[in-house]
């Protein structure tokens, strides 16, 4: 799943993306005897296809990386984190999730959201407040249960 | 780290869309559904030979037809009447009655007994009547013969 956000980065395209980590996977799959770090193996491999396939235009991504022999870490923490993010979204209540794309991809404001469902305002708040926090929460669990915790100890 | 959550949330949410990239169909998929078509290959080829098996075993008796002593001579038999093949039982039974069955079953003429003939004969036989004869006469040290003139009714 974060080969797949790196790969986006670079294609800017869905399709693209999935037949270029797809393709990748089974081009590895075949000479997995000669790769000593799988990780960095698919990072470079799908980075240097999804440059071909996007051909030299990457919308969401740094191409003075590119040339390097391997793929820098903080692109690896990057794609990892998207990865937890869409993976977050996709967890979301159907309503709220509906609701958060709605501000945040479509950039509506509440009011525009409340009127377009036909629901309060503070509806929309609270919704959007809920899929942020879940959506930070995520990524630090540990943090959060650890702080609902204190109080009980 | 607020502005990198904040540019991968951009990003994110930019090219989200529900159901597009199921991490684990990716690459199991192909596999699974390969693995999935050969094991329902075999199943089915388990089931297609255990069904020949099974008509092949069930079928076999069934080829020889075998005829039961009480049942009446067939009347127009396709082979001469001494070369069908039938199953005879005799259980003590006085040669002359041997010779009387004989006849009724096979639809053949045996040389006559002699109704005081004390002879007797235990067999179960399953044959023609030609093999039959010979047999008896073995057995018993007779010499019935089938006459030449082949009952054309079933009295006697």
């Amino acid at each position: 799943m974060p080969l797949c956000m790196f790969a986006l980065r670079i294609t800017g395209d869905i399709e693209t993306t999935r037949d270029t980590v797809q393709n990748a996977f089974i081009a590895a799959w075949e000479r997995t005897d000669q790769i000593d770090n799988l990780k960095a193996y698919m990072y470079l491999a799908v980075r240097n296809a999804a440059i071909a396939a996007a051909g030299h235009t990457a919308r969401h991504y740094d191409m003075a990386h590119a040339e390097l022999d391997d793929v820098p870490q903080e692109d690896i923490d990057t794609s990892e984190r998207d990865a937890r993010l869409w993976k977050a979204i996709d967890s979301l209540p159907e309503r709220c999730r509906e609701i958060f794309l709605m501000s945040k991809r479509d950039g509506m404001s509440y009011h525009d959201i409340a009127l377009e469902l036909d629901i309060s305002e503070k509806t929309v708040e609270n919704q959007i407040s809920k899929a942020l926090k879940k959506l930070r929460g995520d990524g630090s669990l540990s943090g959060y249960t650890y702080i609902w915790l204190l109080p009980f100890l | 780290m607020k502005d990198k959550f904040e540019e991968s949330l951009s990003f994110v949410v930019r090219y989200y869309k529900r159901g597009a990239l199921r991490p684990t169909m990716l690459f199991v998929a192909p596999n699974r559904w390969r693995r999935l078509a050969v094991a329902a290959s075999i199943g089915f080829g388990i089931i297609v030979a255990s069904a020949c098996v099974y008509l092949l075993t069930v079928h076999e008796p069934v080829t020889d037809s075998i005829q039961d002593t009480t049942a009446p001579v067939a009347s127009t038999p396709a082979e001469a009447p001494e070369k069908v093949s039938r199953r005879i039982k005799f259980d003590d039974a006085p040669l002359a009655d041997v010779v009387e069955e004989i006849e009724k079953v096979y639809g053949v003429k045996v040389t006559p007994v002699a109704d005081n003939d004390t002879t007797r004969l235990t067999l179960s036989y399953e044959g023609n009547a030609a093999d039959l004869l010979d047999t008896i006469n073995e057995l018993l040290g007779t010499d019935l013969k089938l006459e030449n003139t082949p009952k054309a009714d079933t009295e006697k």
